[in-house]
């Protein structure tokens, strides 16, 4: 049996920057392959899962979870030995400042610092343009640093993370990692008897940069139906009521014109049946995350969207309650067994 | 013995700088600066707003020859002192806890420094002296807007609601960064961590009196090495140690802030990997010009790598000794430091070793 919080660690520990995703097969591999019928890495970097039903006729379902995370890549070096970066994915620049990250060179993990000058100094409170935010990783002359780190180099957030109370826990790269850690966890737990389904895991690439991988999986994969999941905003200040999840209050099931409605339904009145807790948040013609891209592939798919509330997302600190994604992996695990949601159209 | 025997400066550092020492909240770092210094005191005490203060006293059988009618500077340029007070503060910028919401989440007060962009997401530690939480500061995610200002930082300790929280933390607690010690660069000539201002002038201090005591060094003068309190908010813990022991010359050893990544163009504060820098002038103190002059010389006397700060700016705890009693003759020793008052400063190793060594010359010349 997986442990949710200790494969979610295991899988923030791989870097997965977008266009990097391939080099994460063999370590997701090595933690999980055994546990499935087949695992592939597709030429659009997805990596696939496969655990087919006991049942020969059984329906393809795919569940989606990006394994990309936000980070950066070195685009030059100054002539004082500074690496300049710019962002691959969405990265608010304004909190980079002496923060710290790692600097994935060929000879292995460096650490660095995004130079800062001493607040009491600083003359103006401006969000800093990629231009302005240097990286220091001890190298005081360019071609000191042109010799770690080759200009491509991907580099991203420094967190071990944290437990805090109420089963809250802190890190890096939880989006959309809780995820995939949420649906390996369920579909290992269920066997092949009770599966309704094939089940197509695909942790796909991309996500951050708009590539949206998913959608080459779903094309090779031909799913009757997708599940898409992903993280959603936390209810915390600055976040409106209606468009965040309350930490311990469940995963969020998103009500949009772009998922398909039956099927969405289906999922509600399974959580409802099972007195399972849920919140239901109204995002009317985009998600934000890969259905867009896999409901209109072939001759369309039906998707619903299943998230989990993350606080401070895209920094390198976000936040998740322990509680909201394994009430989502046991989520999942009801609706691959569920004979209903397979016999649709 | 103490579990120190054997910490080389930068493990000491290490130590020091993961500890939890706000302005007004230093308690932790003086227990583990007492329990360093103990082996190698005469004396420890402390002030009553807690500035610990050991005392390294002269040898009985070292007489100065000096003429009392003479002047305070021998004509071989040596400063002749009767007390000789080093300082470095214990504190480090921070903040307070001002009011916990119904969420159960954290408003805070600066008590130094209100940068957003040097809080915003950070892991902190917030508590007092005796219970400490870890929390982190939540940020509005990029998509729906990112950061704001100062005043719309809030911090997440995990609780669920304001209740939860009160059973952690109370209005007036502290809260500081919390970060990694980490060497990094090639070589691993950097160190990197919070704190370092100055928890690198406290390691210096340890080492330097360390120093004395293993080589039994015989001083015609007495050494109060003061670790002192709330420099970061005005320098109180400076004032009523200068105050007690009215010292004839004080020597501060000190962070100070450089810029590396514009090179030249800079203007050269200074630079890493030169040397502490000498001041003779910030917005605190104007130095004493003989011991700035003495300081340069003892560096060059010694092969020491020393330079000057050039950049008036800033101030520590010099601003008060100087103004002590009859008045002190101050030096103050920087280490050349990046990034100063945010999680993550930055030193160059050999800088503090060759502060540590420099302080360590003025002594010997001042025999």
């Amino acid at each position: 049996m997986l442990e949710y919080k200790t494969l979610l660690r295991q899988l923030c520990g791989i870097m997965s920057i977008p266009g990097c995703e391939r080099s994460a097969f063999e370590d997701v591999k090595a933690l999980v392959g055994d546990r499935f019928d087949d695992m592939y890495c597709d030429p659009a970097r997805n990596i696939v899962l496969v655990k087919k039903s006991a049942n020969p006729d059984a329906p393809r379902i795919m569940l989606d979870a990006h394994f990309d995370e936000v980070g950066m890549i070195v685009t030059g070096v100054s002539d004082e030995g500074y690496l300049r970066v710019t962002s691959v994915g969405g990265i608010d620049r304004q909190l980079l400042p002496a923060s710290d990250m790692w600097v994935y060179a060929p000879s292995g993990k460096l650490y660095g610092v995004f130079a800062c000058l001493a607040p009491h100094l600083a003359t103006d409170n401006k969000t800093p343009e990629w231009k302005d935010l240097l990286l220091d990783i001890g190298c005081r002359t360019k071609e000191e640093a042109e010799k770690l780190v080759p200009l491509g180099t991907p580099v991203g957030y420094y967190n071990e993370g944290d437990d805090l109370p109420n089963n809250r826990i802190t890190g890096r790269g939880f989006d959309d990692k809780a995820c995939a850690a949420g649906l390996i966890c369920a579909v290992d737990a269920v066997p092949a008897e009770e599966l309704a389904f094939d089940v197509y895991i695909t942790l796909s690439s991309g996500e951050e940069v708009g590539g949206g991988g998913a959608g080459r999986a779903a094309f090779v994969i031909e799913p009757e139906l997708a599940i898409i999941t992903d993280v959603n905003f936390a209810l915390t200040p600055g976040v409106a009521g209606e468009e965040g999840g309350k930490f311990g209050e469940g995963p969020m099931i998103s009500l949009s014109a772009v998922t398909d409605r039956k099927l969405t339904k289906k999922i509600i009145a399974l959580a409802d049946k099972l007195e399972m807790k849920h919140k239901k948040v109204v995002e009317p013609t985009s998600t934000g995350t890969n259905s867009s891209c896999v409901y209109c592939v072939n001759a369309g798919i039906p998707v619903a969207v299943v998230s989990i509330p993350l606080a401070n997302m895209h920094s390198f600190n976000e936040s998740l309650c322990l509680d909201d994604a394994e009430a989502f992996s046991k989520l999942i695990g009801e609706i691959v067994k569920d004979k209903e949601i397979g016999g649709m159209n | 013995m103490s579990k120190y025997d054997n910490y080389t400066p930068t493990e000491l550092l290490r130590e020091l700088s993961l500890a939890f020492g706000p302005s007004g909240c230093e308690g932790n770092v003086a227990d583990i600066i007492r329990e360093f210094i103990a082996p190698y005191a005469d004396e420890v005490t402390s002030d009553r707003l807690g500035t610990v203060i050991a005392v390294y006293r002269r040898a009985e059988d070292c007489v100065r020859s000096a003429d009392p009618d003479e002047e305070p500077v021998t004509k071989e340029g040596k400063p002749e002192i009767e007390k000789l007070m080093f300082a470095a503060h214990m504190d480090e910028v921070g903040f307070m806890i001002k009011s916990i919401d119904g969420d159960g989440y954290l408003k805070i007060a600066a008590l130094s420094g209100r940068d957003p962009k040097t809080l915003a997401g950070r892991n902190v530690t917030v508590g007092d002296e005796t219970k400490q939480y870890k929390g982190y500061f939540g940020v509005k995610p990029a998509h729906l807007g990112g950061s704001g200002n100062f005043d719309s930082l809030y911090i997440d300790i995990g609780a669920k609601n304001k209740e939860d929280a009160e059973k952690m933390v109370a209005p007036g607690d502290f809260g500081t960064y919390r970060s990694d010690f980490v060497r990094f660069g090639p070589d691993g000539a950097y160190l990197k961590g919070k704190a370092i201002d100055d928890r690198l002038g406290c390691t210096v201090l340890c080492m330097l009196l360390k120093r004395l005591r293993e080589e039994n060094v015989k001083l015609p003068y007495d050494v109060y090495f003061c670790f002192t309190v709330r420099e970061e908010i005005g320098s109180s813990g400076a004032q009523t140690a200068a105050n007690k022991i009215q010292p004839d010359m004080g020597i501060v050893i000190e962070a100070t802030a450089v810029d590396a990544t514009k090179g030249e163009k800079y203007g050269s504060v200074a630079k890493q990997g030169m040397g502490g820098c000498i001041s003779f002038m910030d917005r605190s103190t104007i130095y004493d010009r003989e011991t700035y002059d003495f300081v340069l010389a003892t560096a060059k006397k010694w092969g020491i790598p020393a330079q000057p700060k050039c950049y008036v700016s800033g101030g520590n705890d010099a601003g008060y000794i100087h103004k002590a009693g009859v008045g002190a003759k101050c030096a103050a020793i920087s280490t050349p430091t990046q990034y100063i008052h945010t999680a993550s400063n930055v030193v160059k190793e050999s800088d503090m070793i060759a502060v540590l060594d420099l302080a360590y010359a003025v002594m010997m010349e001042m025999k």
